[in-house]
C-alpha cells in the first residue's frame, strides 16, 4: 500500500467559468480533477442558484489532488482567476492512496 | 386613422394560454408554491422552440429562395443590433459603471427568441401572415450586440480595470458566433432549407406540440422572472423606467425602419419585437465571461423580469396596433 502526502484543492465557482478554470488548472500542472455541477448553497454573495438555464447563476464544485510543489504553482493562478469571478478556494493536506 | 386603442387585442393576448401560464409562474412564486419544472427540462423546451422556428424558417426559405427583401431585412436587423447597444450604453453609464452599462446595453441590443415566438403565436391567433425568414434576422442579431458591448467596455471601462488583462477576442468571438442558441437556430434553418418539403412533412408531428411547449416554457419563465426581480431592489426605479422606455423607443425605431423598407404588417411586428426585446440567456452569459466585472444580477432580472413580461403582455398588442395604423 502506497500512501502519499498530497494537497487537496477545492474550489466553488460559477459554472460558466469551469471550462476556462480547467484549462488554467491543466496548464499549471494538475493532472486530474473532479467536477460536481449544479450545486446550491449559500456563500458571501447570498443564495447560490441551481435553477438557471444560462448557467449564469449556477455554481460548480471542483477539486484536484496534487503534490505540494504543483499546489504552490497552481494556487497563485487560482487567486488571480478568482479576482475576476465569484468563487472560493480551500486547501487541505490529505493522504492519497496510490494504487 | 382610428386612434382608439382596441383593448380586445390586449385582452385577447393576455388571455392566450402561453401568457396565462407566464402569469401562473409569477403567481406561484408570489404564493410561495413549490411549483417548479425540474432541470434540465426548461433547457429542452428552449432548444425545441429554437429548433422548430429554425426549421419553419428554413422550409419557407426553401420555397421563397433568397431575395433582396431578405437581404434588406438582414441589413436592418444588423443595423439595429449594432446601434441599440451604443445609445443604451451611454444612458446606462450615467447611473452605472462601464462594466454593468456595457452588459445591460448588450442584452438590449440582442434579442429574446421567446418574445419573437410569442409574437408568432399572436400573429397566428390574429390570422396575420408573416415570413419565416425573419428567423434569419433573429439569428443575426445576437453576435453584433455582444461584440459592441465588449468594445464599449474596452474603450470606456479601462479605469475600472484593476489589472490590465488582455481581452481574449478568440473566446469572445466564439461565444458571440457559436453559442448554443445561434448554432441550433442557424443549423435548423439550414436543415429546413436542405430537407425541403419532405423534411418539413416528417417533422409535422413534432411541430404540432409547439403551443404546449411554449406554455411550459413560459410557465418556467414566470417562475424564474419572479425570483429574479427580487435582485433589483435599490435600483428598481431607474431600471424599471429604463426597461419600459427603452423597448418603447426601440420599437418606435423598428416600426419606422419597417415602414421605410416596406415590410408587411406581420413581418413589421416580428422585426419590431426583435428590436424591442432583450436577451436573458445567451448574452448575459457571454458578457459575464467577456466582462467579469459586470454583475449578472442586473442583466438577467432586467431582461427577463421587466422587458420580457412588458413586451409579451403590453408590447405585442400595442406595437401591432401602431403598425396597423401606420403600414
Amino acid at each position: 500500500m502506497n500512501i502519499v502526502k498530497s494537497v487537496k484543492i477545492e474550489v466553488i465557482l460559477e459554472s460558466i467559468q469551469v471550462e476556462r478554470f480547467i484549462e488554467m488548472l491543466e496548464e499549471a500542472g494538475a493532472h486530474g480533477y473532479t467536477v460536481f455541477g449544479n450545486i446550491s448553497g449559500k456563500g458571501q454573495n447570498g443564495m447560490l442558484d441551481h435553477n438557471c438555464r444560462a448557467k449564469i447563476f449556477s455554481n460548480s464544485y471542483l477539486f484536484t489532488v496534487c503534490s505540494e510543489e504543483v499546489a504552490q504553482n497552481i494556487l497563485p493562478q487560482i487567486a488571480l482567476f478568482l479576482e475576476d469571478c465569484s468563487g472560493t478556494c480551500f486547501t487541505s493536506e490529505v493522504n492519497h492512496l496510490k494504487v | 386613422m382610428n386612434f382608439l386603442f382596441d383593448m380586445s387585442m390586449v385582452t385577447g393576448n393576455i388571455l392566450s394560454p402561453p401568457v396565462l401560464f407566464f402569469f401562473l409562474g409569477l403567481i406561484a412564486v408570489a404564493l410561495k408554491s413549490d411549483l417548479e419544472i425540474p432541470q434540465p427540462l426548461p433547457k429542452l423546451f428552449s432548444l425545441y422552440l429554437l429548433m422548430d422556428i429554425g426549421l419553419h424558417g428554413g422550409h419557407e426559405l426553401y420555397h421563397s429562395g433568397f431575395s433582396w427583401e431578405l437581404v434588406t431585412v438582414l441589413g436592418a436587423c444588423f443595423l439595429m443590433a449594432s446601434i441599440v447597444p451604443i445609445y443604451s450604453f451611454f444612458i446606462l453609464k450615467a447611473r452605472f459603471g462601464a462594466a454593468d452599462a456595457a452588459a445591460v446595453a448588450a442584452t438590449f441590443g440582442s434579442i429574446s427568441a421567446v418574445t419573437f415566438i410569442t409574437g408568432i403565436s399572436f400573429l397566428e391567433s390574429q390570422e396575420v401572415a408573416y415570413k419565416g425568414y425573419m428567423v434569419a434576422g433573429m439569428a443575426l442579431m445576437e453576435s453584433p450586440a455582444i461584440i459592441i458591448g465588449v468594445l464599449l467596455y474596452n474603450i470606456y471601462g479601462k479605469k475600472e480595470q484593476k489589472t490590465k488583462k488582455k481581452t481574449n477576442w478568440g473566446h469572445i468571438l466564439r461565444d458571440a458566433f457559436f453559442n448554443g442558441s445561434i448554432m441550433l437556430l442557424v443549423g435548423a434553418l439550414l436543415i429546413g432549407i436542405l430537407s425541403g418539403d419532405k423534411g418539413w412533412h416528417d417533422f409535422q408531428p413534432f411541430d404540432s406540440i409547439f403551443k404546449g411547449m411554449l406554455c411550459f416554457y413560459l410557465l418556467d419563465n414566470g417562475i424564474v422572472a419572479a425570483r429574479r426581480l427580487k435582485a433589483l431592489r435599490g435600483n428598481l426605479g431607474f431600471l424599471l423606467s429604463f426597461s419600459i422606455l427603452m423597448p418603447l423607443f426601440n420599437a418606435a425605431l423598428g416600426i419606422g425602419i419597417a415602414y421605410l423598407i416596406g415590410l408587411s404588417k406581420g413581418n413589421a411586428l416580428l422585426f419590431c419585437l426583435l428590436t424591442a426585446s432583450a436577451s436573458y440567456i445567451a448574452v448575459p452569459a457571454a458578457m459575464r465571461l467577456a466582462i467579469p466585472k459586470s454583475n449578472p444580477a442586473f442583466t438577467v432580472p432586467v431582461a427577463l423580469g421587466i422587458v420580457f413580461p412588458f413586451n409579451v403582455i403590453v408590447g405585442i398588442p400595442l406595437y401591432y396596433y401602431i403598425i396597423q395604423q401606420i403600414l
